[in-house]
């Protein structure tokens, strides 16, 4: 059983998706990026944050594991990470991760639905990062954000 | 070479069962090195089947450790709606199931430790699964705590879960290249197996045929030596080609033909011997016979011209002249019955003999019935078993029984009742025939004696006869090939017994 033509060729497609027109997404951006308040990284590239949701960038600069909190599929935040960051559609999104289940064993990210579920999660570990809306009260909250850069 | 210096000479030489005792530890070290070599080349295989049979078995406990992870999902799904008593039930489940999932990724990192790439990933497995475990004690002691631990745990049975499909894809990958290393290597065994057995298969029918040649060389020889001396020539001798046990037979057969050679010389000196013995004796019979022939005739001219003198001149003779000159015709007489005699005895000894199966109750019968005759008188009984049947010479057995018979009558002549009787017998599993009377008997310190010639155990006066007639009967047994013996005692009769 040989899986690795198939999985290089999943990953191909998902790159060329990924690495085609980042055109207007930081115009349209009404979310905000969040690490725990620990983590010492202040900004962070568009490209850096495709390979974490895709897992394929899996630790921080500093060994600390990348975990990645995602939001719910429907919801309009979602739509615009999808949009602005990862520019790729839902069903294409799903179809990735069936196809990491299947070939790398790596999974989609958890969910949250709210934000505050997401701030949650992202002060339980050091090296979680997730996203927000961007009218989000951080004070308070052992959770910064963090610049993205193009 | 004496045969003593043979032996040892032979003793301290290669011999066959030496070889034969090589060729068997040769095989058993043949054996043992196919063995070995079959287990070289099997040994990878083997080992790779067992590699096969610990990913099999790792991944199945992978398998059941996913599902662990799918059964705390959904004890985690069930637990947002749920309080009291059931939060604390499935907190119970969350973390026996965590230490359940804990056993099985350890017992799968020992079965798969020599695989460092599954190991690493396993064991990234266990150090999330730790952490959930410690997670879940916290479920359930209040809303936020129950929050946060669902929270980190929906993570670690995330992050668990992607180790263990890591784990699958990996085993998966290793089995593949196992298996090729499997079947790539799957005639190896045979291919070695035989490889090994051609050689030792070649050393061993090299040995084999050397020692069958060597072998057949010495038979051969053996063989061609029997052959010489079967024809004849006695001074022929067996070639000594291996100095081992077919060599020393050859020797043995060489020294064995060497006596036969001297013995054969001693049995044709003995054979002449005979042959001049024999020649001596019958030239001996044959003077016997040719004296006694010619003592006749002058015998008889003697009766005749006493019996004439008598006759003619008698009556000039005084008393004493006639008596005396009878007395010189009855010593003539007596002399011609006993050169008679004589001339029968020699007769019997160069008579041919031609033995069939005789019926000596009717020969002993014909004669009683002739001595009956001969004196009607005398009060005799005769008792003759039936059927008595021997293989003899008829004319022989007929003058044996006649001088058995005959002497029995005479020797029971004084007594006024007699009886005589002829039959058979067993004596150590022979049959034993026999002649016995109630006569005169004999003096058993002299049975031996009765058989010789002119030996006689009563004077003639009393019983007349010349002494001829035992030795007959002995002589005509001895031809037979039997013995004859006699017991008796003086006055209670005799027995005379015989075998054929």
């Amino acid at each position: 059983m040989n899986f690795k033509p198939a999985l290089s060729m999943m990953l191909l497609a998902v790159s060329l998706l990924c690495g085609s027109g980042i055109s207007t997404a930081s115009e349209s951006v009404t979310l905000v990026f969040i690490v725990n308040a620990d983590n010492p990284v202040g900004a962070i590239s568009e490209g850096d944050l495709r390979e974490m949701f895709f897992k394929r960038k899996k630790s921080w600069p500093d060994g600390t594991a990348v975990r990645f909190i995602d939001r719910s599929s429907g919801s309009a935040i979602r739509q615009d990470f999808l949009k602005s960051i990862l520019m790729k559609k839902s069903d294409e999104i799903e179809m990735y991760w069936i196809g990491q289940k299947l070939y790398s064993g790596d999974s989609a990210p958890l969910q949250q639905a709210s934000d505050a579920m997401t701030i949650r999660f992202v002060e339980s570990f050091k090296g979680a990062i997730g996203y927000v809306s961007s009218s989000t009260e951080l004070s308070d909250r052992k959770v910064k954000a963090v610049k993205v850069e193009r | 070479m004496s045969s003593d210096a043979t032996t040892s000479a032979f003793r301290q030489t290669r011999s066959i069962s030496r070889r034969f005792r090589w060729t068997i530890l040769l095989i058993g070290v043949f054996f043992i090195l196919e063995f070995v070599g079959l287990y070289l080349s099997s040994w990878s295989a083997l080992r790779s089947l067992a590699r096969l049979h610990e990913i099999t078995t790792t991944a199945d406990i992978s398998r059941q450790a996913r599902e662990v992870i799918y059964s705390i999902n959904e004890t985690l799904a069930a637990s947002t709606t749920q309080s009291g008593s059931a939060l604390e039930s499935s907190r119970n489940v969350l973390i026996a199931a965590s230490k359940r999932e804990l056993d099985l990724i350890r017992q799968a990192r020992e079965i798969v430790n020599v695989e460092e790439e599954i190991e690493v990933t396993l064991s990234e497995a266990e150090s999330v699964v730790v952490q959930m475990e410690a997670a879940f004690t916290r479920f359930g002691l209040n809303p936020a705590e129950t929050e946060q631990a669902r929270l980190l745990g929906n993570q670690f049975a995330l992050e668990a879960l992607e180790h263990l499909r890591k784990t699958q894809i990996q085993l998966t990958a290793r089995a593949d290249v196992v298996f090729k290393a499997v079947n790539e290597n799957r005639n190896r065994p045979i291919i070695a197996g035989a490889a090994i057995a051609l050689v030792l298969l070649s050393i061993a029918l090299w040995f084999g045929l050397n020692a069958s040649r060597r072998l057949s060389s010495s038979l051969t020889s053996l063989v061609r030596a029997t052959k010489e001396i079967t024809a004849g020539n006695m001074a022929y001798r067996a070639e000594i080609v291996e100095p081992d046990e077919i060599g020393y037979l050859a020797n043995a057969f060489n020294l064995m033909t060497e006596s036969l050679e001297n013995r054969t010389v001693s049995r044709d000196a003995f054979e002449r011997r005979s042959q001049e013995l024999a020649a001596a004796n019958r030239e001996l019979e044959a003077f016997s016979y040719s004296v006694s022939h010619d003592l006749r005739a002058p015998l008889r001219a003697i009766d005749g011209f006493s019996h004439a003198l008598l006759e003619e001149n008698g009556d000039r003779l005084d008393e004493q002249g006639r008596k005396d000159l009878t007395r010189v015709r009855m010593a003539s007489q007596t002399m011609g019955k006993l050169i008679d005699d004589l001339l029968n005895l020699s007769r019997l000894s160069r008579a041919e003999m031609k033995k069939e199966d005789v019926d000596l109750t009717e020969i002993a019968s014909a004669i009683a019935k002739s001595l009956k005759e001969s004196d009607p008188t005398r009060d005799v009984e005769f008792a003759i078993q039936a059927d008595l049947h021997a293989e003899a010479d008829p004319a022989l057995i007929r003058i044996a029984l006649d001088n058995l018979i005959g002497n029995a009558w005479k020797y029971t002549s004084k007594h006024p009742r007699a009886r005589i009787e002829v039959g058979r017998a067993k004596s150590d599993g022979k049959t034993v025939f026999f002649v016995r009377d109630d006569g005169a008997g004999f003096d058993p310190a002299f049975a031996t004696r009765l058989f010789g010639a002119f030996q006689r155990l009563h004077s003639a006066k009393e019983f007349p006869g010349t002494g001829i007639g035992l030795a007959t009967v002995a002589r005509i047994i001895r031809r037979h090939g039997g013995t004859i013996w006699a017991e008796g005692q003086v006055e209670k009769g005799s027995t005379f017994s015989f075998t054929l």
